[in-house]
């Protein structure tokens, strides 16, 4: 029999080596002689055009670039526990420019000022947005307004004209006022094959766009210049009113929508509008997805006719590339953003399946040609304020999603309740949102 | 014996058998669902009405699945936290288990009390300070943290298992060892441990089913480079594009080989689940 | 018998051996975040603004908890949850391990299959219900639109506030009655005969044996699947997160979900910690309350 000295230090032996095979799992780590940019994403149409000019890339630097793929609906909160717990798994972060002021305030992404020149702002619209204290922190990829995409083939139908004009007494055209886009939802409205307008009613961000492009036709906004909530205001109170009376000519089964649902509606020509922004044309002009293509077109939100001509807020939604902090190599992150942000490279990308930021894309003609749409919304573009949808300071996500979304919600489906009450509740919360984060003194 | 007693009988049989075809059906439908649908062809996923069997079956879904480099490194993640974890909480339950089987002491009921605490204790309370303490340390995204909480949560179970097996044994028999000079630990680890081997091997399998099918703190605590499966899973289930041919596949991969090693074990189970007060 | 010291401190030292490391484990474990969750719970700290810091604000996050009707109504729901769950599962799990305890040809597989649901990960669990219930290619609405039971999915199961709860105790019931069936199954195998020798020679029926003899005498089985159940049903989360995320609205948001959501998507930690604390609070009270039941029940 061994001694039990000697059983005990082969135990120890043991457990030495499974605990060095254990070290050794643990610190595999790959090593990479060349230069490594680590990118991250949704899955989107944006995504996968830009995809498209990665190889080119590589091959043109001799950086390696490395994508990962996070769908929507977990991408934020996985993204900002990779930020917020320090992990820093991504260099380059391609994210909506809704999100990126928390980020940019938290030193989670880094200012990208030297870049300025050699991306040249001016041809960006919407790139005030891009700046926090002043300084740029995300160079916007795509950009779009929110407003109707409209069936072309309905509105320049000759029947369809002549009955239209012979029931209100003016041209059936895109509308321009709110009062026509009322007029021509209820005279398209033929449930159950064809709908006036499609809408999103279910309790999320989407449903609160439709009382924001009304707020904002009215000539309110969400906060004013000190910081206090203002939508609770008249024009906020005829907004929420005007949006419960538009759900009255879309499809009943719409109070259940989000963005997908009420694309897939459209596109399969369901609706003869639908309440929406301009990424849905990509869908409607998409053979495999869509019953209308080269059908559909755009014409911004309309407003009331004593603020037509003004130039006010519209809807824009907007993702770019920001560079995180954490990066290891931030001049390879750098090349890689100014590169895919190039005139030339988006065009070349806009054909699988993205609007580009830059007026000059916009303008290109071989572009305009595949996408007839691109003047119009590059017209409203031009004539809007581009306002995203929640406001650009680390709570603007809360005071949107917390507050504002469920008094929304609460008007659309409860019959009783009284507008400037909801709203006014609303308010309450976001002054006292505001004042934690700071605002007052 | 009297007739109402054979038909009060016959009556209970026939209910019996009654309550087991629901139960069957009922455990099934949503099984075979899955399992069905991870082997029809992406135009039948969508088929109205839905159907059970697609046009043809299909090796497709787990083609992809195997050949999607994510899904696969979410699995060799997911295998070597498991192992490690099992191995570890082993290494420090089994001889925690030995000693309050065997030794008198006077704490032995606050012993017990205390790791019933761990085991129920929910885990939302403890995610967020271990988080925030990992990312301090700088063990976020490794496979360090996810090892040491996966032992953690899993010791109880070892303990509470591996302590009825011990109890099985008589003491007399390490005694026996021991008056011949040896150490308790060389009795323990010549005389008690191959003779708790199947109890060891069921233990293994319950403590590597609660790390593998563990989510809230993978979700917390892993990032790209070492996800584990079910925080794969659930990240492709909001997403409409994705195929829910290759999410069931992906779902009868995740569920499959511990479905197998725990069924192996299923009488041992229910002593680690019940903290031994039922064998 | 007199033992000498240098043998009560071997006897000691070999204690200390078996013990330390595991229990030393679990304790630094279990007392280090736990004292660090309590210290957080006393401040103002979120993560997305680092430039606010981090405030000592005492009680104030607990008081703020106390005063938000919202948190009572996730508790309301998190016990709704946790007693609707338990009930459904006593209820079908005797019924289930009455029929069970017999021996017929393919008792064993049956007994497999019905365990299988308990086995498998809860978020496998959650996609497989979530796609069993998607309204446009999901098998059971079309059954039951089928059955001219339309109004139950329309609005969609999960989006329907009045009906999310009980679809999550019926997905919850789905996956833990097995463990109910389990734990009675091995409690009606170790049941005495001779009770039920003497009930037949008293002309008592099945109904009156089950209430009379099965009932008390497997009282301690119940009262273990009860207290584990309540514990384990408690922390429900991975099912919520993926089947409905807390909605429609938050219709769906139980405890845990609550205190998830409070420190990984608003960052704001210590209101999260406050959050995880009360659930600890609860989960406590549930203990005692349920060990009461059992009245000094103990091995």
């Amino acid at each position: 029999m061994k001694s039990p000295s000697a059983i005990r230090s082969r135990l120890t032996l043991v457990a030495l080596a499974v605990a060095v095979l254990l070290m050794l799992t643990l610190t595999v780590i790959p090593a990479t002689a060349t230069t490594k940019v680590t990118l991250v994403s949704e899955y989107g149409t944006h995504t996968e055009a830009w995809k498209t000019e990665m190889d080119a890339f590589e091959k043109q630097s001799g950086i390696d670039l490395e994508l990962t793929q996070i769908p929507y609906a977990n991408y934020f909160d996985q993204l900002t526990l990779n930020f917020t717990g320090n992990v820093g798994n991504y260099d380059v972060v391609y994210i909506s420019g809704l999100w990126y002021p928390a980020f940019a305030n938290a030193g989670y992404i880094a200012p990208l000022d030297d870049l300025s020149d050699s991306i040249n702002v001016s041809d960006i619209p919407g790139i005030e947005n891009a700046y926090q204290k002043g300084k740029l922190y995300i160079i916007p990829y795509m950009n779009e307004l929110g407003g109707i995409v409209y069936r072309k083939d309905l509105f320049d139908d000759p029947d369809e004209k002549a009955a239209f004009k012979k029931k209100y007494g003016y041209e059936l055209q895109p509308p321009r006022t709110l009062k026509q886009y009322q007029d021509i939802a209820e005279f398209f409205n033929r449930p159950p094959k064809l709908y006036g307008v499609t809408l999103m009613g279910r309790r999320s961000i989407f449903l609160a766009t439709h009382f924001m492009n009304r707020l904002w036709a009215h000539g309110g906004q969400l906060l004013d210049s000190n910081m206090r909530p203002a939508f609770n205001s008249p024009a906020g109170v005829q907004a929420l009113k005007e949006a419960r009376e538009m759900f009255k000519y879309a499809n009943p089964a719409a109070k259940n929508y989000d963005f997908q649902e009420a694309v897939t509606e459209f596109t399969m020509g369901r609706s003869a509008m639908a309440e929406l922004w301009t990424t849905s044309l990509l869908y409607a002009d998409d053979p495999a997805k869509s019953k209308i293509v080269g059908k559909a077109s755009f014409v911004g939100f309309p407003r009331p006719d004593e603020n037509l001509g003004k130039k006010l807020p519209m809807l824009y939604i907007s993702w770019g590339f920001a560079i995180a902090q954490s990066a290891k190599d931030k001049d390879a992150a750098k090349e890689w953003v100014k590169y895919v942000t190039s005139k030339d490279a988006e065009v070349r990308a806009a054909v699988h399946g993205n609007i580009p930021a830059r007026y000059s894309s916009l303008g290109d003609p071989k572009l305009q040609a595949k996408f007839p749409w691109l003047k119009a919304f590059k017209e409203a573009m031009e004539q809007g304020i581009p306002t995203p949808m929640v406001p650009l300071i680390p709570e603007g996500s809360a005071l949107v999603n917390q507050y504002l979304v469920p008094a929304v919600a609460t008007f659309m489906t409860d019959a009783n309740a009284d507008a400037k009450k909801v709203l006014d509740e609303a308010a309450n919360g976001v002054t006292e949102l505001m004042r934690a984060g700071g605002y007052y003194k | 014996m009297t007739k109402s007693v054979r038909k009060t009988r016959l009556l209970g049989s026939s209910l019996a058998f009654i309550v087991i075809a629901i139960a069957l059906v009922w455990t099934l439908y949503p099984l075979l669902w899955v399992v069905l649908s991870s082997f029809k062809p992406e135009q039948d996923q969508f088929a109205v009405p839905p159907v059970w069997l697609g046009s043809e079956v299909t090796l497709a879904n787990y083609y992809q699945f195997f050949h999607n480099s994510s899904f696969l490194k979410a699995l060799v993640n997911s295998t070597v936290i498991t192992l490690s974890s099992t191995l570890l909480s082993l290494a420090l339950g089994i001889p925690t288990a030995y000693g309050i089987s065997r030794f008198k002491m006077r704490h032995k009921d606050a012993i017990s009390i205390g790791v019933l605490t761990i085991r129920m204790l929910p885990p939302i309370v403890m995610v967020l300070p271990i988080f925030l303490l990992a990312r301090m340390f700088r063990l976020l995204d490794t496979y360090t943290v996810m090892i040491v909480v996966g032992a953690f949560f899993s010791i109880p179970f070892v303990i509470w298992m591996m302590r009825g097996f011990f109890d099985e044994i008589p003491p007399e028999l390490e005694e026996a060892a021991m008056v011949d000079g040896s150490s308790r630990t060389y009795a323990m680890c010549r005389v008690i441990l191959p003779l708790t081997a199947p109890g060891i091997a069921a233990t293994s399998v319950l403590t590597a089913l609660v790390v593998w099918n563990e989510f809230l703190y993978a979700l917390v605590l892993t990032g790209t480079n070492t996800r584990t499966l079910p925080v794969l899973v659930n990240s492709f289930v909001s997403e409409k594009a994705v195929s829910w041919g290759v999410m069931s596949a992906a779902g009868v991969v995740t569920a499959l080989p511990l479905v197998l090693f725990a069924l192996m074990i299923q009488k041992h189970l229910i002593r680690g689940l019940t903290a031994g007060s039922i064998k | 018998m007199r033992i000498s010291g240098r043998l009560q401190s071997r006897a000691l030292k070999e204690k200390m051996l078996f013990l330390t490391p595991g229990l030393g484990y679990l304790a630094i474990l279990f007392a280090v975040p736990l004292l660090y969750t309590t210290a957080i719970a006393l401040t103002q700290w979120n993560l997305l603004r680092p430039d606010l810091g981090i405030r000592w604000t005492g009680l104030s996050n607990f008081l703020a908890l106390l005063r938000d009707p919202f948190t009572w109504e996730t508790l309301v729901r998190t016990l709704w949850f946790v007693a609707g769950s338990v009930a459904i599962e006593l209820v079908f799990g005797m019924v289930v391990a009455l029929a069970l305890n017999r021996d017929f040809p393919g008792a064993g597989i049956v007994r497999s299959i019905i365990l299988i649901p308990f086995i498998i990960a809860p978020v496998v669990v959650g996609f497989t219900w979530r796609f069993l219930l998607n309204n446009d290619f999901g098998p059971l609405p079309y059954l039951f639109s089928a059955l001219h039971l339309r109004f139950l999915v329309d609005p969609p199961l999960l989006a329907n506030a009045d009906l999310v709860m009980p679809m999550l105790i019926l997905v919850d019931a789905w996956q833990y009655t097995p463990f109910v069936v389990l734990v009675l199954l091995a409690g009606l195998k170790a049941l005495p005969h001779e009770p039920y020798e003497a009930a037949l020679v008293d002309g008592a029926g099945p109904v009156q044996q089950f209430l009379h003899i099965t009932l008390p005498l497997l009282r301690p089985a119940i009262l273990v699947a009860i207290v584990i159940r309540t514990m384990t049903s408690l922390r429900v989360f991975d099912t919520v997160f993926i089947m409905t995320g807390g909605g429609p609205g938050s219709s769906s948001e139980v405890l845990s979900f609550c205190g998830y959501r409070m420190a990984f998507q608003s960052y704001q930690m210590g209101l999260s910690a406050a959050i995880g604390l009360l659930t600890l609070f609860v989960a406590l009270i549930l203990t005692v309350f349920t060990l009461r039941l059992s009245g000094g029940q103990s091995e």
